[in-house]
């Protein structure tokens, strides 16, 4: 179990954009489990939609994503590395998330090879699934995120 | 495992991983060229699928051994084991 303050230092992710909140189980390299609180508050609502505020998909996937790169990152990650996203897979948004849900987000590694890590997640709201797919990463030299190479 | 066994399997984790149609992919077409056209995420797919079905590392690998299922076969071959 991981509070914010820990997952703050594992994590670079800061509000409006960090989407978890709490982690209830961790395995390293194997799965998570993890916890996001929607409120009504979130700035994203103004917008998506002013009369009817649904949590937009990509921010669900975000979410997962946030948490895989915990499974994945090693407590003393290479501060010259960073965990991105490559490919999402499959996901499907089969129930509107609200203001008011409690995000059960969970991730599990389903292939860690040359560098590559695949995950499959499914997230829940009141043990209904609200979202499942899979998602890519690797890892890159952060000093190659803004150069020009290929 | 021989050459046919590995292009077999190389070709399933093409089909299931990338979901290229089994129909349109034979073991000579260019993966990165006209016939498939897969791009740098597919190369890194690849990788990480050769890498799980045959404990082989391609990361760095030259450029040539990507071009068709027959390429990464015969890479598989000569470094499995290795």
């Amino acid at each position: 179990m991981m509070n914010l303050l820990e997952i703050n230092k594992r994590i670079k992710q800061r509000p409006p954009f960090q989407m978890i909140e709490k982690v209830l189980e961790l395995e390293p390299n194997v799965s998570a489990v993890g916890i996001k609180n929607v409120s009504v508050n979130e700035p994203y609502f103004t917008g998506h939609f002013p009369e009817v505020p649904i949590m937009p998909g990509v921010l669900l996937i975000e979410s997962a994503a946030q948490l895989c790169s915990l499974v994945i990152a090693p407590e003393n990650a290479e501060d010259d590395k960073l965990y991105v996203l490559l490919k999402v897979k499959d996901f499907k948004f089969l129930k509107p998330v609200v203001p008011g849900d409690t995000l059960n987000i969970c991730v599990k590694c389903t292939l860690a090879a040359s560098g590559a890590y695949e995950f499959s997640a499914v997230i829940s709201v009141d043990g209904q699934v609200k979202a499942k797919g899979v998602m890519l990463f690797t890892s890159i030299e952060k000093s190659a995120v803004y150069s020009n190479e290929t | 495992m021989n050459h046919e066994e590995i292009c077999a399997k190389i070709k399933d984790m093409l089909v299931e991983n990338l979901r290229i149609p089994a129909d349109e992919l034979e073991y000579t077409s260019e993966l990165f060229g006209d016939d498939i056209g897969l791009d740098s995420i597919d190369s890194i797919e690849i990788i990480a699928g050769i890498d799980n079905l045959f404990g082989v590392q391609m990361t760095g690998a030259a450029r040539e051994n990507f071009q068709t299922i027959e390429t990464l076969a015969k890479y598989v071959e000569e470094h499995q084991g290795a």
